[in-house]
């Protein structure tokens, strides 16, 4: 009872913080407006969003990480960094000391080069893995725009023309970082690492790109904001975006009592796309099950002679790519700031108060972000690593002609049915479909799944299912690949020898 | 002052601001720091091992079908965009055009999964 | 001066510094870090000239995708700090002959633009989005558009028959 008691009051406390965040967010960002210059909220917003609430967020996750680990794995986790404050009694404080104590051992540990390798160009690459990171949340809306004080203020940093291909674009830089450092550490290992990191994200990128043209047929349009969308009793129109409903079953247009229905939100619309897409990012991250370039346990990674914070900005990249996928698979796919139901009937009640709305619903924005980022660490702790050939036929033998697939079926019921009531019949079939797929592969998967039971490199050829050309390549990674063997990590060059008795 | 530029600083400011910050972060760390090198330090580290030759070796020809691929279905996804915002004015017509586009890309897909250029097994 | 001249000579100081180093750099790898970056520097002039999406795609395509398959040669192939030889070899001078032509071509562009170009403050709106670039391309240029899907298809083609042997 007591431990309920203190998660619900972590939570309760986490929620307030954000709270209070939005609240200031938004108040700065109508001061800028009134007293410095038209447009200024905007460079408020990039001080609050990006550099309190990205990295913030980013920093305690290399702790929630810790700790959430610990609790899957039945330890107690990080608790010997302690602050011995004069009436808390020497409490571990859930951890957070080592927040502090992480980032002042990084900054203050020695920064060395390692003989043989290219100076310049291995100080470069942590900057080049961080900045396109850091720069990615510019576009995603993390609130409504509403008129404070006279002030128009939006929660967002950037809106330009080409909305998600600043995404892409400046995603797709973020391979210089990791190629770079393996290369230029001169290190075998780390080559290693940096060539399947490179090779790895950009398969996945391909399959990044094509997973959300569904949602922008469905929404006609690859900006955020148009795509999270606006209610009816914020613009005077009718609702657009995610905000409306495909089905209304109770209230009126425009606030008339509580309205209720099935939402236009993107994961109803496209649960296929979703699917794509956070698996590509997944990827893309670089983390467990995807996490073959870093294999910690055998090759360590593209990062092996880095020291003090030229590493943590590798380490920290990743945490920050998790809260920026998190928001922008928020906004795409899971309504953005919006309510699934009672949206309207919010902010009717809320008019005359704008800024009360805009803390509930960046707020609510936020606990989303929280929320997926969790369900990352959730995988993170629970998959077994990908082999790399596992890793390869996925992105390209499964994402890619899904995903094409996904967009022609998805165009064509767009087309037919431009209410998008067609496509969300489509797209809940799929979840059913997915739903009853996955139930009956456990019952399936499960006489395999005996202790004995291993992929070994020596043991695979004599496997009875151990079939030439991967036959459990397919296998989804619950399949039981306890940990990586050896010769599933070794790169296309070393692989041939490594399964002296398979018969291809 | 409001151009139509305008909703481009934030990113131009936004993109500045995290490369400061990215060059900001291990110059601090480098100036705390201590600085005591040594020669085993600045060895190439290998578990211990000493490392032999050089670590830049020749990779297999297999990154490189893979890093071309890549480029081809950027390329093709780079005209999925804008056929996607102007999808419904476009109406069956364009999907019709984009059919076409795409059928002849997957011809080149099954292609290069019927070569095995898309096996990693062997 | 208002904030897009001054933008518009930073980033055509930067772009030409990366240019520069591109040739000069010592290192292949180099060399192509800088290229990346004088891509990166061009996208920005763009944006200045209201080609928004051309800007995009500039660091999608040719930053972002190209370039990593450069750096990706230059790297698996290990190429090592080079200087290159005084010799003149065939390819050299029919580089340096296609260099050449491009000068002369673009410099007879450049010449022909009146000297007053036209106040971009009274273009369209739409001019440069996604939107009329689309619209374009799938209704004025729709057979070059399909005609691109074949050259997608050839580059497959030769990427798996030049690697056949080693697959």
């Amino acid at each position: 009872m007591k431990r309920v008691l203190t998660i619900l009051f972590a939570i309760g406390f986490i929620v307030f913080l954000l709270a209070g965040g939005v609240l200031t967010a938004y108040a700065v960002g109508a001061l800028a407006e009134e007293k410095l210059f038209v447009g200024a909220s905007r460079l408020t917003n990039v001080i609050f969003l990006m550099l309190i609430f990205v990295m913030i967020i980013a920093t305690m996750l290399t702790l929630a990480e810790r700790k959430w680990s610990a609790l899957m794995q039945d330890r107690i986790g990080p608790n010997r960094a302690r602050i011995a404050l004069p009436g808390l009694k020497n409490l571990s404080l859930a951890g957070l000391p080592f927040v502090a104590a992480d980032s002042l051992k990084m900054l203050t540990k020695e920064d060395f080069v390692p003989q043989t390798a290219n100076r310049f160009l291995f100080n470069l690459s942590p900057l080049l893995a961080f900045a396109p990171v850091f720069a990615l949340f510019a576009i995603v809306p993390a609130g409504p725009s509403v008129t404070l004080w006279g002030q128009r203020v939006d929660m967002v940093v950037g809106t330009p023309d080409f909305g998600l291909l600043y995404l892409f674009a400046i995603a797709s830089l973020a391979v210089y970082g990791t190629a770079l450092a393996g290369w230029s550490s001169n290190n075998k290992f780390a080559l290693l690492g940096g060539v399947r990191a490179t090779s790895q994200m950009i398969s996945y990128e391909v399959a990044l790109g094509l997973s959300l043209v569904g949602v922008m047929l469905a929404f006609g349009s690859v900006q955020l904001p148009a795509i999270v969308g606006t209610l009816a009793a914020e613009t005077g129109g009718a609702a657009a975006g995610q905000a409306r409903y495909l089905w209304q079953w109770a209230g009126g247009a425009a606030g008339e009592g509580f309205d209720f229905g099935l939402p236009a939100w993107g994961i109803i619309l496209q649960p296929l796309g979703f699917i794509g897409f956070f698996a590509a990012a997944f990827a893309e991250t670089k983390r467990a099950p995807f996490d073959v370039p870093e294999g910690e346990s055998e090759i360590i990674g593209y990062f092996v002679e880095y020291s003090g914070m030229k590493f943590g900005l590798f380490m920290i990249s990743e945490f920050v790519e998790v809260v920026v996928l998190s928001g922008v698979t928020a906004a795409l796919f899971f309504g953005g700031y919006h309510l699934p139901f009672g949206g309207e009937w919010l902010a009717t009640q809320l008019k005359d108060s704008p800024l009360v709305y805009a803390t509930l619903l960046g707020t609510f924005f936020w606990v989303k972000v929280l929320l997926l980022c969790f369900l990352q660490l959730l995988i993170r702790w629970t998959f077994p690593r990908f082999r790399y050939d596992q890793i390869q036929t996925l992105g390209w033998k499964m994402l890619l002609p899904v995903g094409l697939a996904n967009v022609f079926i998805s165009g064509a019921l767009v087309l037919w049915d431009p209410s998008l009531r067609a496509l969300a019949l489509f797209g809940l079939l799929q979840i059913g479909v997915l739903m009853a797929l996955s139930l009956s592969r456990k019952e399936s998967a499960e006489p395999e799944h005996g202790p004995g039971h291993g992929h070994g490199a020596l043991g695979h050829g004599h496997e009875p299912h151990g079939l030439p050309g991967g036959a459990h390549g397919h296998a989804l990674p619950a399949h039981g690949h306890a940990a990586a063997s050896l010769g599933g990590n070794t790169p296309a060059g070393a692989h041939a020898g490594a399964h002296p008795a398979s018969t291809h | 002052m409001s151009t139509p530029l305008t909703p481009y600083l934030p990113l131009a400011v936004v993109l500045l601001l995290s490369g400061v910050l990215a060059l900001a972060i291990p110059t601090i760390s480098g100036l705390l720091g201590p600085r005591r090198p040594s020669a085993i330090k600045s060895m190439s580290f290998e578990a211990g091992s000493e490392s032999s030759g050089m670590a830049r070796q020749r990779f297999a020809v297999k990154f490189y079908v893979v890093a071309l691929l890549f480029i081809v279905f950027d390329v093709e996804a780079v005209f999925l965009y804008p056929w996607a915002v102007n999808f419904q004015a476009l109406g069956w017509f364009g999907y019709t055009e984009m059919v076409v586009f795409a059928a002849t890309l997957v011809v080149g897909l099954i292609y290069v999964w019927k070569k095995g250029a898309l096996e990693w097994e062997h | 001066m208002n904030i897009e001249q001054v933008l518009f000579g930073a980033f055509a100081f930067l772009t030409l510094l990366s240019a520069g180093l591109v040739i000069f750099a010592r290192s292949p790898i180099s060399s192509a870090m800088a290229l990346v970056s004088t891509f990166f520097f061009l996208a920005g002039i763009y944006v200045l000239l209201w080609a928004h999406t051309v800007a995009a795609l500039q660091v999608l395509v040719y930053a972002g995708a190209i370039m990593v398959l450069f750096l990706f040669v230059i790297m698996l192939l290990n190429l090592g700090d080079e200087l290159p030889g005084s010799r003149l070899t065939f390819s050299r001078i029919l580089g340096g002959g296609a260099a050449a032509g491009l000068f002369a071509v673009l410099a007879l562009a450049i010449a022909r633009v009146p000297g007053r170009v036209a106040d971009l403050g009274t273009q369209q709106e739409s001019f440069g989005t996604l939107k009329a670039i689309g619209a374009s391309i799938f209704t004025t240029w729709l057979l070059p558009f399909e005609a691109v899907s074949l050259l997608l298809l050839v580059a497959m083609v030769g990427a798996v028959v030049v690697a056949k042997s080693r697959i």
